[in-house]
């Protein structure tokens, strides 16, 4: 690839959840169309969301990222706002290093509450708005594992880039004995949490819905919220 | 150092964050001139800084009101950043962005030197990130230092509202029947198919509490650990939890009884996921039995591949022991 076709330079860094990291590469292929995009990681092939592979974006360890911002001229964009502070902390920090200087930051800027919450990508430097590309509901579903747990509903949010997931609890779950119940609980908080190890903690807002008139409603749903599942809105 | 910056975060998280402060402050010993909170319009209370930090830094605390998330940013500096700032990475990502877009455009107009500051993720460790700027060139200086104060699990767990009594080691007794209990383990190990009584299961936890509190590397040990639902009733009930002098912490089940030992070591593959355990690669689980059960425990652990310790009230000193070496020799 030549990379000095190239004017600007966008920087993903590792650990962006995969919902994010998809929908951040269509976004800035929109917004910046000749930019070559990079994400900054070290992850093994078979953990990376499939749709990469043919999103236009390239996936580099350390060195491959110092050696095209070693060679690179244009404007360096970092993505700040998602991912682990380490991580981030260490695409910023090559960066630096290599050019001497400190990229365009950009990030993930929500208002909550209200009326109108809106989510919206942000370049800091230019403190200008972009919305945000959105993913197609049938690209999500064909990833989904095919064990998801009976009890657990899932639902696309495209406006929140999230997945929704209720934990759906019987009727009946106040007629079943303790150790069903606890059994149950612990199946479906064991497949939510192979949801959010896939695809990323904060790529699932997870709820459940059982029903306050439960007699030890109050035990299960501190239980839940440890795991930070709440009543359904 | 001119300036300490940290973003409140909200109440639950505060003495968390009064640790993190205090820790960073004493053990690279800096006294900046300020302490700066930097305080959201959405942020109700600081009383726990107040009431918690020591008073040799309570003298220098300022407050700085900062936008709510909402309306961040909004086309205005934040941080009014100044040469020898240092920033304590505090608050939510999208703040941590905004100032170093500020730093940014600061460097672009002076020079000027800021450090950023974070904790490994196991607590360990301050990582420093220094950032000099001289006629628009940036350079980058990054250090580690290693954190030599620990946060006891009291702390951590009280911001998660459990509940628990500490057991104090200079005045812990066990009574005769405890005393007995601990005596027929030492000489004639209860047989692993004899039944137990309820009481015995209560005086093997007590034993075994009181036997981890005097042990040198132990730093704190606490018994009864609940966590209560809104309605006061128990949701979660823990039996030892314990705070090791390198800083690792040990989730302690007790189980005297003669039944369950698969299912209960099962049950504790998972401790460090479902109570949300963190650092997580600080916290280590063990489970406690009769001494006649250990090898069967072991055997479970291993053949199943569960992260799991097994214990007994004849090997619990020199497992404190061993964990320690290991620790020092990894």
């Amino acid at each position: 690839m030549d990379k000095s076709c190239f004017v600007d330079l966008v920087v993903i860094p590792a650990g962006t959840s995969l919902f994010s990291q998809a929908q951040l590469i269509q976004t800035f292929q929109r917004i910046i169309p000749n930019a070559q995009i990079l994400l900054h990681s070290r992850l093994p092939e078979k953990t990376i969301f499939p749709f990469l592979f043919t999103a236009g974006a390239n996936i580099c360890s350390d060195d491959v990222l110092s050696e095209v911002l070693a060679s690179h001229e244009g404007e360096v964009h970092l993505f700040f706002t998602h991912a682990n502070v380490e991580a981030r902390m260490k695409s910023l920090n090559c960066i630096v290093e290599l050019t001497g200087g400190f990229p365009t930051i950009w990030g993930t800027h929500e208002t909550r509450g209200g009326q109108h919450p809106q989510r919206r990508l942000l370049n800091l430097s230019t403190n200008t708005f972009h919305s945000f590309t959105q993913l197609p509901e049938a690209l999500i579903k064909r990833h989904l594992p095919v064990d998801i747990h009976r009890n657990i509903r899932v639902v696309w949010q495209p406006e929140k880039n999230r997945l929704k997931v209720t934990l759906t609890f019987p009727k009946k779950l106040n007629t079943m004995n303790p150790v069903q119940r606890r059994t149950l609980e612990t199946h479906v908080v064991a497949s939510l949490t192979k949801l959010r190890s896939k695809f990323g903690y904060f790529s699932i807002e997870a709820y459940h819905d059982i029903h306050p008139a439960l007699g030890t409603y109050d035990v299960i749903v501190a239980r839940l919220r440890e795991h930070n599942i709440y009543p359904v809105e | 150092m001119n300036r300490i910056l940290l973003i409140v975060q909200p109440e639950n998280q505060q003495h968390r964050q009064v640790d993190f402060l205090t820790s960073f402050l004493e053990e690279t010993n800096s006294l900046p001139e300020e302490i700066v909170l930097l305080v959201g319009e959405d942020i109700k209370s600081t009383a726990i800084f107040e009431g918690e930090l020591p008073e040799k830094f309570l003298e220098r605390l300022q407050y700085k009101t900062i936008p709510s998330l909402n309306n961040t940013p909004n086309g205005n500096t934040i941080f009014e950043i100044q040469n020898n700032d240092h920033f304590l990475i505090s608050g939510t990502k999208l703040q941590l962005a905004c100032f170093l877009s500020e730093l940014k455009l600061e460097s672009e107009s002076r020079d000027i030197f800021t450090a950023c500051i974070h904790e490994t993720p196991d607590q360990s460790s301050f990582v420093f990130h220094k950032y000099t700027c001289i006629n628009s060139i940036i350079r980058i200086e990054q250090e580690t230092v290693e954190r030599k104060g620990i946060i006891p699990a009291s702390r951590l767990l009280s911001a998660k509202s459990y509940r628990f009594e500490i057991v104090n080691p200079g005045a812990s007794k066990l009574s005769d029947e405890q005393k007995k209990l601990l005596r027929s383990e030492q000489n004639d190990p209860r047989k692993s198919s004899a039944d137990t009584k309820a009481q015995e299961g209560v005086d093997f936890e007590a034993v075994l509490a009181h036997l981890i509190s005097q042990h040198p590397r132990v730093v704190e040990t606490l018994i009864n650990c609940e966590m209560s639902s809104d309605k006061n009733k128990i949701a979660r009930e823990e039996d030892l939890v314990c705070t090791m002098e390198n800083g690792d912490y040990l989730f302690i089940s007790c189980k005297f009884g003669k039944r369950g030992t698969l299912k209960e070591l099962k049950r504790l593959s998972n401790a460090t996921i479902s109570r949300n355990l963190q650092p997580r690669e600080k916290w280590k689980v063990v489970f406690a039995t009769r001494h006649t059960k250990l090898e069967l425990a072991e055997q479970q652990i291993a053949e199943m591949g569960f992260d799991v310790h097994a214990v007994s009230l004849l090997n619990i000193e020199a497992f404190l022991t061993q964990l320690n070496e290991d620790n020092e020799n990894a």
